[in-house]
């Protein structure tokens, strides 16, 4: 497909931009329980295309937003105002890969997981792996700097972005990597939540895939016990290559759905994986066995073959698709503490959802503190999303109050925009607002996100009433 | 957030001031002054330090050596060369020769407390090891050179020390072929004529790593100047990427108060 215009010749790029009512209702929600109302979508496959469509809508007076495969779970991707959805799906080319320099250039739409598929046999593949790996997009990590299990030993996607191509609101398009500026302006763009402008084309690190792994899956009696052996294993000095906590609902559900021989009668249990060379993964196992029977471990499994490996983990990362058959509705939170508050902070999730007669589940990456307490919930039912909000309020508040921080790895978006000033002064914001100026200095590109409203922290124009939820 | 009364002063004297130069310990003729105007240095010491957490926090102008000393005890390192102050090497984008992509710094910066060029203090990152709260102001300040104010507090990722760290190297032909196999080496340079690889780890995984390499002997770490220049021009002094680093520091120091030297040398006077 060729735009075949330009937004000179084109007043309303007809067949271009769609309009029906359908398409505006998917790409005017994510993964998140918020809903938008865009006012056109379109779908480029190259970066002059992209281009074409940020200057129409600037044109048109228009505000635009990228959108990848819409899996955020903090509302980034709702349009809130009437935008343009600039959708990158199709730009899902992987234009090239060096092997010997363990690197590719891959367009935004390429799916996470099909660019580890495509690579394993070299023997490489890309670090970040969130548990939406086989459906978002890596524009959408970028966007995001979204993490996953395995990013505790390999550091978060803004470790593995060597440089990017970005089509910045002016409709300009330029490189950002080591050499085009003295500030690290490719850093400043990650995570910045598609309001710097729109990637379209990116260059990722690939790394070798580990020669030994040992995959265990360990049983608790209390929720605190494990905890404590997470915090325990790190302070012993072992870095895993993935650190994970379920919670016997979670663990239940999931057994159910996938029957990956989880331990159906512990309280809590850890997935913990080892790799690397293979004494260092023999030692680093044998010593998580002696701390974890230290914390009173009830069951301790180690897979025996990569099938069993695979099986767990497809266990851990399909455990939404679980609690689908529980309620109707979740709502999947997501908060960083230190990990020696984990235990603490996780009895008082569990507290805060039995006062707001929630269901919770907790299955998240506890090697780096960061927690993701499901509310559970079906939508339908009168005053319950008051509740939910309620809960997701003081989740928040008690992560802060434990030294924490807002958001690991899904980001800010709309979710936690109003929650910022309680983790940053108006000066913090202030600064944020800056560097946000200097890549759009109209607030044009996915605009009303992340910085809270009011004193001249967002963006100017307000938000619709009843725009979402 | 305050840091104490040495914060507050500097504070009040980056407000009055017209011309700020920012200083180290000068360790590498960076923050030689070149400028008129007054001379800042960021408090030192420690300010907390929990080993279990792999995580410390200090004042900016603590010494990377102090630092590491009060690491030692817990087995801790900072994995970056063991000279000038902290913030100098934030500031610089000092990696040393660990990563080949020029990332150590900022993906183990947690945590950065700026005094802004208005003498107002901002902070960016948290005390913890994962965070996407808000913009990334921290890879911008990782070798920001004192553009973008004077860091005075950071909080960085510690890691254990490694049971074993050798270094081997060769001039053989081979060399490399035989470095791309190795599983990821802490470090892998070319200095004159000669490669140069970090093996870290389990001793025996190391010993079995020299012994799969043909040609390689022992060494000590290759004494390179790698510390990083500043310089004048390349590719990027008018294009896209240029504008936007001008509109940064038009909002960061609207007055072109701080390093100015620096600043003219970057073509990042506004
Ligand atoms: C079941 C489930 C599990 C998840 N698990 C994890 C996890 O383990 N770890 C994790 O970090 N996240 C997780 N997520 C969240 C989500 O998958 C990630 O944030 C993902 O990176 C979003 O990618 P996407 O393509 O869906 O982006 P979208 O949702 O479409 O967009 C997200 C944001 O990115 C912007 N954006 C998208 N593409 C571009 C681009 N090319 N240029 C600029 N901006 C762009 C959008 O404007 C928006 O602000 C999970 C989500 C679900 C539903």
């Amino acid at each position: 497909m060729n735009f075949g215009l330009t937004f000179e010749y084109s007043e309303e790029m007809s067949g271009v931009v769609h309009t029906n009512t359908a398409e505006l209702f998917l790409v005017g929600q994510d993964a998140s329980n918020m809903m938008g109302s865009p006012a056109g979508v379109c779908y480029p496959t190259t970066t002059a295309e992209v281009q074409e469509a940020v200057r129409w809508a600037r044109a048109k007076g228009m505000t635009f937003i990228a959108r990848g495969a819409g899996t955020g779970l903090a509302g980034g991707a709702i349009p809130t105002d009437g935008s343009l959805v600039i959708c990158l799906t199709k730009m899902n080319n992987i234009r090239s890969i060096d092997v010997h320099k363990r690197t590719a250039w891959v367009e935004p739409g390429v799916l996470n997981a099909d660019l580890s598929r495509r690579t394993a046999r070299d023997g490489l593949h890309f670090a970040p792996d969130p548990s939406s790996q086989q459906s978002c997009t890596i524009g959408g990590n970028v966007a995001n700097n979204s993490g996953g299990p395995h990013c505790l030993s390999e550091g978060v996607t803004s470790a593995h972005i060597l440089a990017l191509e970005v089509v910045l609101p002016s409709g300009d398009v330029c490189i950002l990597d080591a050499e085009s500026s003295l500030f690290d302006l490719r850093g400043a763009f990650i995570g910045s939540e598609g309001m710097f402008g729109i990637a379209t084309a990116i260059e990722v690190r690939l790394v070798q895939n580990p020669p030994h792994i040992s995959t265990m899956v360990v049983g608790f009696a209390s929720v605190h016990e494990g905890a404590m052996a997470v915090s325990a294993i790190i302070a012993h000095g072992i870095i895993p290559s993935a650190l994970e906590m379920m919670d016997a609902p979670i663990t239940r559900a999931v057994e159910e759905y996938v029957h990956a021989g989880f331990p159906l009668d512990a309280a809590a249990m850890l997935i913990v994986e080892i790799d690397g060379l293979e004494n260092s993964v023999l030692d680093g196992s044998r010593a998580v066995k002696d701390i974890v029977s230290r914390f009173g471990a009830t069951s301790f499994q180690v897979a025996q073959s990569q099938g069993e490996r695979a099986l767990i983990w497809k266990g851990r990362k399909t455990a939404f698709g679980a609690i689908a058959r529980i309620q109707p509705n979740y709502y999947l939170h997501d908060t960083v503490v230190p990990r020696k508050k984990l235990a603490e902070v996780l009895s008082q999730v569990s507290l805060i959802a039995t006062e707001e007669h929630l269901q919770v589940m907790n299955v998240f990456h506890a090697g780096d503190g960061n927690l993701h307490p499901i509310l559970m919930f079906d939508k339908r039912v009168d005053g319950v999303m008051d509740r939910v909000h309620r809960a997701g309020a003081e989740i928040v508040r008690v992560s802060l109050e434990a030294g924490g921080v807002l958001s690991g790895e899904h980001g800010i978006g709309l979710e936690k925009r109003d929650f910022m000033r309680w983790m940053f002064t108006e000066n913090d914001l202030l600064f944020q607002q800056k560097l946000r100026s200097a890549f759009d200095p109209e607030g044009i590109s996915n605009p009303h996100k992340v910085l809270p409203r009011g004193s001249g922290c967002s963006d100017m124009s307000s938000i619709p009433p009843g725009s979402w939820i | 957030m305050s840091f104490g009364s040495a914060v507050d002063d500097l504070q009040r004297q980056m407000a009055i001031s017209d011309a700020v130069n920012i200083v180290g310990l000068n360790s590498t003729g960076a923050s030689t002054v070149r400028d008129e105007g007054s001379v800042l240095k960021a408090p030192s010491g420690i300010l907390s330090y929990e080993p279990d957490e792999l995580m410390i926090s200090v004042f900016a102008g603590t010494s990377i050596s102090d630092i590491n000393d009060e690491l030692q005890g817990a087995k801790q390192r900072i994995p970056i060369p063991e000279w000038g102050t902290i913030g100098g090497a934030v500031a610089t984008r000092r990696n040393g020769l660990r990563d080949s992509y020029h990332q150590t710094l900022p993906n183990n910066v947690l945590r950065c407390s700026v005094i802004a060029a208005d003498g107002s203090l901002y902070q960016s990152g948290g005390q913890v090891v994962k965070n996407v709260s808000g913009f990334d102001l921290i890879k911008l300040l990782v070798g920001s050179w004192g553009l973008l104010g004077l860091i005075v507090e950071v909080t960085m990722r510690t890691e254990p020390i490694p049971q074993v760290s050798q270094w081997v190297q060769s001039a053989a032909p081979t060399a490399i072929a035989q470095v791309s196999d190795l599983y990821r080496p802490s470090v892998v340079t070319c200095f004159e004529g000669n490669m140069y690889v970090l093996l870290e780890g389990h001793e025996k995984d190391v010993q079995q790593q020299i012994l799969q390499l043909d040609g390689f002997s022992l060494c000590e770490m290759p004494l390179t100047n790698n510390s990083p220049q500043l310089t004048n021009v390349n590719r990027s002094s008018q294009g896209v990427p240029h504008s936007i680093e001008r509109a940064i520091r038009k909002e960061f120091d609207p007055g072109n108060k701080l390093n100015k030297s620096i600043a003219s040398q970057r073509g990042l006077l506004t």
